[in-house]
């Protein structure tokens, strides 16, 4: 499906946690991927680039570091699940952030040129939002 | 009202209701119900898209399943199957993997009642011979989808249809794509890419090209020439995957057809698609004896979703209503 990007970050997607900020993201591919799927995620956070191995990932129900998804082909990520980013930045209950996201999600059976590449297909969302409590 | 001189039935891909599945405004439950109002009685399902816990199917999503299907007079007929070739990154799964997937595949269109499963085309032609025992075994056919831009001539095709020629397996055959059938290009796709800053001469090129039935495999460089940018150049290559083929070239395969995927880009207003020609189509499925289900597959979604609210379920309406015309359905209403 072509990016619905406005649904990707939701309204409602980020948590101030003692451990710095969740964000909710929802995929914008029309059936569930494995989780190598998730294989670009460019974020910024109030203008600061976050590195992708300083992210961890909860996927149903479990979090794993960022760069271990790559080894979860046997797991899915569900079309109407969403997954959660925990981000290691300061924020607080009623804080505004401003969340820049490039998300690429590497579709497994559609491969491009002579090197059988995944298609990667890319949404881009960026969007001030206040973030809930806990 | 007279008895039909076919045995061809209406179906649905839940696919079909992507968009509203996603924005959770349609439950797969929704989705079932929406196609017995317009008349389908066959329902295709993706397994990624709406088992949720896939590849786990839980008891109670099949109990829940069945439970829809007797509610709204339907009866589950397809399964799509995909093969992640590059589930893991950095290596290609092996035949064995493929073929494990497969199988795993059809255990869950068994488990959901269906008869016939989607082989993608991606799905290599050994990887479909080594698993037609199985899937007879579970009594489901696996059928290769033929999808644009492939054809009966291309070679894939023909690799797939020597070995269901030579095994004369039961449990494997075909499943055409109707997007093989794009006649005129979709101006729903012309026209995003209008919105998204085409060139009006550069689509006009792409569109008039494709539907004098031009080359359209040079349009890429054209485009380049021309000074087009992405978009110009994503709307040519868009028309190098539409293809234009003689429908009745379905009949010298017509034993092999198990399934039809009825895709649609745009009813419109007078219950006709803008591109494919179905009042062409049907009768040579007719012609040949085709009694399985054209199972509507809609993927006007994403070209349009930029401008409006997308309604599926009046696109799949109006596309049953046109089926129901063409099958010589007298009752004259959807249902």
């Amino acid at each position: 499906m072509g990016p619905l990007d406005d649904q990707v970050v939701r309204a409602d997607s980020l948590t101030a946690t003692p451990d710095g900020l969740d964000i909710a993201v929802y995929s914008h591919w029309y059936r569930a991927l494995p989780l190598p799927s998730l294989a670009r995620v460019d974020l910024t956070v109030d203008g600061e680039r976050i590195e992708p191995s300083s992210l961890s990932v909860t996927v149903n129900g479990q979090r794993h570091p960022f760069a271990a998804l790559a080894e979860k082909g046997d797991e899915y990520w569900f079309t109407t699940d969403p997954v959660v980013l925990h981000v290691p930045v300061e924020t607080a209950p009623g804080r505004e952030h401003r969340v820049r996201l490039l998300l690429g999600l590497s579709i497994p059976y559609i491969l491009t040129g002579p090197d059988r590449v995944p298609l990667v297909a890319p949404s881009l969302t960026d969007k001030t939002l206040t973030a809930a409590g806990a | 009202m007279t008895a039909p001189a076919h045995q061809i039935k209406r179906g649905v891909s839940l696919y079909s209701f992507q968009e509203e599945y996603f924005l959770r405004t349609m439950s797969v439950e929704d989705c079932i119900r929406v196609a017995g109002e317009v008349g389908a009685r066959g329902i295709e399902l993706i397994p990624e898209q709406m088992i949720p816990g896939f590849p786990a199917v839980s008891d109670e999503f099949v109990e829940s399943w069945f439970s829809w299907m007797e509610r709204y007079g339907t009866t589950p007929v397809a399964t799509d199957l995909f093969l992640d070739t590059k589930l893991h990154p950095g290596r290609w799964l092996s035949q064995e993997e493929q073929v494990a997937s497969v199988c795993r595949d059809v255990d869950i269109a068994v488990r959901l009642g269906a008869t016939v499963v989607r082989a993608i085309i991606n799905t290599p032609p050994e990887v479909m011979e080594e698993s037609a025992p199985y899937a007879e075994e579970q009594g489901v056919r696996l059928l290769l989808e033929v999808h644009a831009p492939f054809h009966y001539e291309h070679p894939w095709i023909l690799q797939h249809l020597e070995v269901m020629h030579r095994t004369g397996s039961p449990a494997l055959g075909l499943m055409p794509d109707m997007g093989t059938y794009v006649e005129r290009f979709p101006r729903v796709v012309s026209e995003r890419a209008l919105r998204d800053g085409a060139k009006p001469e550069l689509v006009d090129l792409v569109v008039s090209t494709y539907d004098d039935h031009g080359d359209t495999h040079a349009l890429m460089d054209v485009v380049n020439y021309r000074g087009g940018g992405p978009v110009d150049f994503g709307l040519a290559r868009q028309a190098t995957h539409y293809i234009w083929s003689e429908p009745k070239a379905m009949l010298e395969h017509m034993p092999l057809i198990g399934h039809i995927q009825a895709k649609f880009y745009e009813m419109t207003e007078d219950e006709v698609e803008y591109s494919i020609p179905y009042d062409r189509i049907v009768p040579v499925l007719v012609e040949g004896g085709f009694d399985g289900y054209l199972s509507s597959e809609y993927e006007g979604n994403r070209h349009i979703q930029d401008v409006h609210p997308v309604d599926s379920v009046e696109q799949v309406r109006r596309q049953h209503a046109m089926f129901a015309r063409l099958l010589g359905e007298t009752t004259g209403e959807d249902a």
